[in-house]
């Protein structure tokens, strides 16, 4: 491959990414809504924290263990804060930073529908499952289709 | 010739991200922002998430993984040409991102 041809598919390469990012937040926007006229520093900082890339990956992994995920729409392995916390964790001693993360992702999520939290059976020990909702759903489903199916070029 | 981006205040006034000005507006938060703009990146591992989402989902893919082996298929099974400004390898990168998304899931319908 010629060196010119290399770099323009680098060029088209990154130029997609940057597209996909555009999209991702343009659907998240769908999703949560535009800002109230006087938006208290809460809603602010939920949108500001759902925009970012790495909330996406907290938000891929519920959407993955949801019913829409599945083929027979079965939940998938419930999963809770601290086991997503755990298990992306970097290092052993970001465990509680990681957690503390993930947490506020959620709340933010949760506070446009897009995840919820289910109150495990047991009361010992007490855990909160993650759903993740029908608009979790249209928003992955939506980011990614527009994608496969070139509509958005 | 195009202006080169020099420094941090020149790239603030292109994408209009935060400016001292910004950051003051924002002070009661500024912890938080510093939490999630600079410790959350070193915090979480692409790789774990990626591989928890394999976990997850616990089904066969297919085999996608090789990302720049199928940009290079891509560009072969192109025509030679002169043209010094390729097409864009829609296929490629799309396999790219099936990759990063995972595709299997989205057979599904999408929701309303």
């Amino acid at each position: 491959m010629s060196k010119d041809k290399k770099m323009g598919y680098v060029m088209a390469f990154h130029r997609r990414r940057l597209m996909e990012t555009e999209d991702y937040y343009e659907q998240l926007l769908r999703c949560v809504g535009d800002l109230p006229e006087n938006p208290t520093q809460e809603e602010i900082s939920n949108r500001r924290l759902l925009v970012q890339p790495l909330a996406y990956h907290v938000l891929v992994l519920i959407w993955a263990s949801s019913k829409y995920s599945r083929d027979d729409g079965t939940q998938a392995d419930d999963v809770t804060a601290y086991s997503v916390a755990q298990a992306v964790s970097r290092r052993r001693e970001d465990h509680n930073k990681t957690v503390n993360y993930v947490g506020r992702v959620i709340d933010a999520a949760e506070a446009f529908d897009l995840v919820v939290r289910e109150k495990s059976a047991d009361d010992l020990p007490l855990r909160y499952f993650l759903r993740g909702t029908a608009n979790l759903n249209a928003l992955m489903t939506n980011f990614a289709l527009r994608f496969l199916d070139g509509s958005s070029e | 010739m195009s202006e080169q981006i020099t420094d941090r205040y020149s790239l603030d006034r292109i994408l209009g991200t935060s400016s001292s000005s910004t950051r003051n507006d924002d002070r009661g938060n500024m912890e938080n922002d510093e939490f999630e703009g600079e410790t959350a990146y070193s915090i979480i591992d692409p790789t774990k998430v990626r591989e928890l989402f394999d976990r997850i989902i616990n089904r066969d893919v297919g085999d996608l993984s090789g990302g720049s082996a199928a940009l290079e298929a891509h560009a072969a099974s192109q025509p030679d040409s002169s043209v010094s400004e390729p097409m864009p390898p829609a296929n490629a990168s799309r396999v790219l991102f099936v990759y990063n998304m995972l595709l299997s899931p989205l057979r599904r319908s999408p929701c309303p």
